[in-house]
């Protein structure tokens, strides 16, 4: 028996300082005068609220906190960035366990125990250490670092030693009892679990408080303190009226909670979304009731005592207003905050509970005192914001310019300084290169890409335009969402990277994008271009982009049927006849990328028509896919037709299912999985095994349910040289066959009938 | 399980329903020893079970100085005490004294009765090595009902209500099932009541209840089962009897454990 329960946990900005102290001058000192809520539109002063901690930067310098004793199971976690490491250092400490590099390698030492460690991220990182029994364990964000196998005691210093690299830090925390797989929640348990928090946010001096009260870090000499870039938030958990919640403050307010996942939409063939699929949405449905603003309001005891209050009369906060009324008129700026919904089971630590991320969109209280909560997914945050690339420029021209200047001022005056100082400009319909000093603008080459120099106007703007030039896919997807305002969390660079050398590997884009284009349009042509897909997985929290390619030799496949895990009057077969595609056809070559896409403008229109299936043996004809690639070049536009039309020639099925939550624990959205069900059979009537990719996870209520499409390839992929021994394909066993590749007859088909493997 | 302790061990309390809805600590100044920043001492004293206090120190204690005497024999606690022992300590004589002590309780919501003493300041004394963690505490005088209730009462611990999904294969084996809790629900039926102690006692609880949760213990000596809860509706008596005898009912919805 599974006894679930389900809490959202909203994180609106809340001010890192106290009132009136150290930095905050505020001052109690008018008539109707109060203390700030800990947020914006309550401060007083705009420029005593600071929600963004600081940063200490190591350079030679030893920064650590004597006398730490770490005991049981703990998580030491820490936000830095670690410079380039050469010669023999040790770079961080938690007690007896060591962080360092030698000879450019890293290691995790313990004693006598030791495990090398992959490099660290060139960029900011989670660096956590979970020691559970006796395995210690290294992570970098959600990466497995190394792990060794130790024991003994952890009693010493904890800290820095960048004798080597300089080293960033933004936090240090150490908790007790908790052993933390997953890095996102770190911030969000409840202190009483928290042992040690270095917050570094004291911006100044050498000295770094422990915030529990324990030793404080003390720099051996000078740091540098700049701003940081994560945020102070206030943790609100929400949950529905019932028995077996966790011993964590929580609102029982919560009345729904309605979870739409998002879609993959394979190959972008789906019309009824974009070429990135839908997007997840988040619905809370809860109730308004009368609050005593403990937990929400930093200052609520002194709101009764009246000493938040410059008249000193005190109130009891639960007599005025209602939770969200005044939740709305403390903190309107919530768009865009952090929602996570977390579902569990009673008796889960709040560690251990699935989460899912989404931001919020919008709040409205209803005339019945209930309260509506949306929110999105990344993807659509960005969407919603309208963001643009390259962004609009402010610039124009003074004066007349003919087809022959080699250049003019730009204005307004300074305007020059929104401009790089050299790159790609489109003025009017003309393209070229430009390098800028100040206002003063001096051209390159004019008329570029398929453009002509000509003659314009004063007044006419001066666009700054974005070249992508044979750039590798992934860092093309990486620098659009960056551009997008994503943040670095939700994406997984080295991991995009490891799971596209397959077969993006070879793969280069360029475009040129003359004025200022949706961020999201732009990435989901990309996407669909490059025979991708992409999703948020809300529970990951991060961006997939995989590729539409065949099942390949140790590709994990979940195995579902009706006799095991399949639930109930939950399947269902629907066969999808508007995604199958007879013909796709993808022009490329632009001409210009300053005109519309129409064939007239492109190079080569490559068409690859199965006439096999659009045959009056077959379906009789069949929807034609059309791709203006501004993105490929024509050879790998020729693989995508060919990758594409190979994917979509027959209707493809869909099939819904539900699971148990403790089955579905580990299947995410992207995942292959082959079902067995009376539902879709043979044509002797038996359940048939059949290979889906799962396109759509709906984790709503006590089960799980899914969508999956077929996935199939008309030709086969994937396989690999055999050895010498091996035998012959007519008696080689399944798992031989579905393994190497075979050498086929003249028309390309094996002894059993079947066609071989495609080099593509 | 057993959530009815009496102090000591063989106190008869007797088995006359108690409600405890008074608490002391709503009347006068509240101290305690020390307390976690996100669990502040309030949250104990609001009648929500889903805030908590923690203490930050280990022994922890949670007093209250009143403006004079008090009578109080019960104690009531929502929460996970981790093994602490639970002292019931009033102050005379420039010293400390115990009135009651329960140790070993592991129940999360149970009531503790002990013989009446009336003083103006109390505390609430927590030892051993791991901070309890306490949505509700309440330490006051328990309401007595004039007579016992026997047949026709459904216990509340043992009154569970329960949403419930079972699952199924297609192959019709099962797979379990998913339950969400919702507490436990009972009602209370008082008759022949004396018209005087209706007015001058039990409708004091009746005025309470109307925004105020309270413990309830329908026969606290031979079935050690109490809940916390709340009622909904507003309690109103007919006149039973020519002779002036009252008679009421009324729900409780809450938990119990």
């Amino acid at each position: 028996m599974s006894e679930r329960i389900q809490i959202a946990e909203l994180h609106p900005d809340i001010c890192l300082r106290t009132y009136g102290v150290g930095e905050c001058d505020a001052v109690l000192g008018t008539t109707g005068q109060r203390k700030c809520f800990g947020t914006r539109i309550t401060c007083q002063d705009p420029a005593n609220y600071k929600i963004r901690g600081s940063v200490a930067e190591l350079s030679d310098v030893t920064v650590t906190a004597t006398d730490v004793q770490m005991t049981g199971r703990f998580t030491v976690d820490a936000w830095v960035l670690f410079g380039a490491a050469s010669g023999s250092v040790d770079v961080f400490q938690a007690c007896e366990i060591v962080i360092g590099c030698a000879g450019g390698a890293w290691f995790v030492e313990h004693g006598s125990d030791t495990d090398a460690l992959i490099d660290p991220p060139a960029d900011w990182f989670r660096l956590r250490i979970v020691r559970d029994g006796t395995k210690l364990t290294v992570y970098y964000n959600n990466r497995v670092a190394g792990t060794i196998t130790t024991s003994g005691t952890y009693d010493g210093p904890v800290g820095f030693d960048p004798s080597g690299p300089s080293v960033s830090v933004q936090s240090v925390k150490i908790w007790h009892g908790l052993p933390i797989q997953r890095p996102e929640i770190i911030d969000y348990l409840p202190d009483a679990e928290l042992a040690h928090h270095w917050s570094f946010v004291e911006g100044t001096g050498l000295t770094i408080a422990d915030r529990r009260g324990g030793p404080d870090m003390v720099a051996a000499d000078t740091v540098t303190w700049s701003d940081g870039d994560t945020k102070s938030v206030n943790v609100l958990r929400h949950s529905r009226n019932q028995e077996g919640l966790p011993r964590i403050n929580l609102v029982p307010d919560v009345d729904d909670v309605s979870l739409s996942p998002s879609r993959i939409n394979l190959g972008g063939t789906d019309a009824t979304s974009s070429a990135i699929g839908l997007r997840a949405t988040c619905d809370l449905s809860l109730l308004d009731a009368p609050h005593h603003d403990r937990g929400v309001d930093p200052y609520a005891r002194e709101r009764v005592s009246g000493a938040a209050q410059a008249d000193a009369v005190g109130y009891d906060p639960n007599d005025r207003g209602t939770y969200w009324t005044k939740f709305l008129a403390r903190n309107p700026y919530y768009e865009g905050r952090t929602i996570l919904i977390r579902d569990g089971a009673v008796g889960d630590d709040l560690g251990d509970m699935e989460v899912r991320e989404y931001l919020w969109h919008s709040l409205a209280i209803s005339s019945g005192d209930t309260v509506a909560i949306q929110a999105v997914d990344v993807l659509t945050k960005i969407n919603i914001d309208a963001v643009q690339v390259p962004p609009v420029s402010q610039g124009i021209l003074t004066a007349d310019i003919t087809s022959g200047d080699s250049g003019f001022t730009l204005s307004p005056s300074g305007v020059g300084a929104t401009y790089a100082a050299s790159g790609y400009y489109t003025l009017g319909d003309e393209s070229g290169l430009f390098t800028r000093s100040g206002d003063v603008i001096t051209f390159g080459t004019r008329g570029i890409l398929g453009t002509v120099a000509s003659e314009h106007k004063a007044g006419d703007t001066f666009q700054e335009s974005l070249y992508y030039d044979e750039d590798p896919t992934i860092d093309v997807c990486v620098d659009l969402l960056s551009r997008g305002g994503v943040p670095s969390s939700y994406y997984d660079v080295d991991y995009l990277n490891e799971n596209a050398e397959q077969w993006l590997g070879v793969y280069v884009v360029s475009r040129f994008i003359p004025k200022p284009t949706n961020v999201l349009t732009l990435f989901a042509s990309l996407i669909q271009e490059a025979s991708c897909y992409s999703v948020f997985d809300e529970q990951d929290r991060q961006i997939i982009i995989d590729q539409v390619r065949p099942l390949l030799p140790g590709d994990t496949v979940h195995v579902f049927a009706d006799n095991t895990s399949l639930l109930k009057n939950a399947t269902a077969v629907t066969e999808k006849p508007d995604l199958r595609v007879a013909s796709v056809v993808i022009n490329s070559g632009i001409r210009s990328p300053l005109l519309d896409d129409k064939r007239t403008n492109y190079r080569t229109t490559q068409a690859f028509i199965d006439g096999g299936a659009i045959s009056v043996d077959q379906y009789g004809g069949g929807n034609t896919l059309e791709i203006f690639s501004r993105w490929l070049t024509t050879a790998d536009a020729y693989d995508t037709g060919l990758r594409m039309s190979s994917r979509f020639r027959d209707t493809p099925m869909r099939i819904m299912f539900s699971l148990t939550r403790e089955e579905a624990e580990g299947v995410a959205v992207g995942d292959i999985c082959q079902v067995t069900t009376r539902k879709r059979v043979d044509e002797t009537g038996l359940s048939e095994e059949v290979i889906y990719q799962i396109i759509e996870r709906n984790p709503g209520g006590a089960t799980v349910k899914f969508l999956a499409q077929d996935y199939p390839f008309s030709f086969r992929y994937g396989g690999v040289i055999s050895p010498n021994d091996a035998p012959d394909y007519d008696v080689a066993t399944t798992e031989q066959r579905a393994l190497y590749a075979y050498i086929t007859d003249e028309n390309g088909l094996l002894p059993d009938g079947s066609t071989g493997h495609v080099i593509l | 399980m057993t959530n009815v302790f009496t102090s000591p061990t063989n106190y008869d309390c007797g088995n006359e329903p108690a409600i405890l809805y008074d608490n002391i600590f709503l009347r006068g100044t509240v101290t305690v020893s020390s307390e976690e920043s996100a669990y502040p001492y309030e949250n104990a004293l609001d009648g929500l079970t889903t805030d908590y206090w923690q203490p930050s120190a280990m022994p922890a204690t949670f007093e209250v100085s009143l403006s004079g005497s008090e009578a109080v024999d019960c104690i009531g606690v929502v929460g996970d005490l981790n093994g602490a022992v639970v002292i019931v300590e009033y102050y005379e004589s420039s010293a400390w004294s115990a009135a009651a002590t329960f140790t070993g309780v592991t129940a999360t919501c149970w009531v503790g009765l002990f013989a009446s003493l009336s003083k103006a300041r109390w505390r609430v004394r927590f030892t051993g090595s791991t901070a309890p963690i306490l949505a509700i505490l309440y330490l006051g005088k328990a309401m007595r009902f004039e007579r016992r209730i026997y047949v026709g009462h459904s216990p509340a611990p043992l009154s569970r209500i329960t949403d419930k999904v079972m699952h199924m294969n297609e192959g019709g084996m099962t797979l379990g099932s998913a339950v969400v809790r919702r507490g436990v629900s009972t009602s209370v039926s008082v008759k022949n009541a004396d018209p005087t102690w209706y007015r001058q006692t039990f409708d004091r609880f009746v005025q309470a209840a109307i925004d105020t949760p309270y413990f309830f213990a329908w026969r606290p000596m031979k079935y050690r089962e109490a809940m916390f809860g709340e009622t909904q509706d507003d309690i109103r008596p007919t006149n039973a009897l020519a002779n002036g005898f009252m008679e009421t009912e009324f729900q409780i919805r809450g938990i119990a454990r």
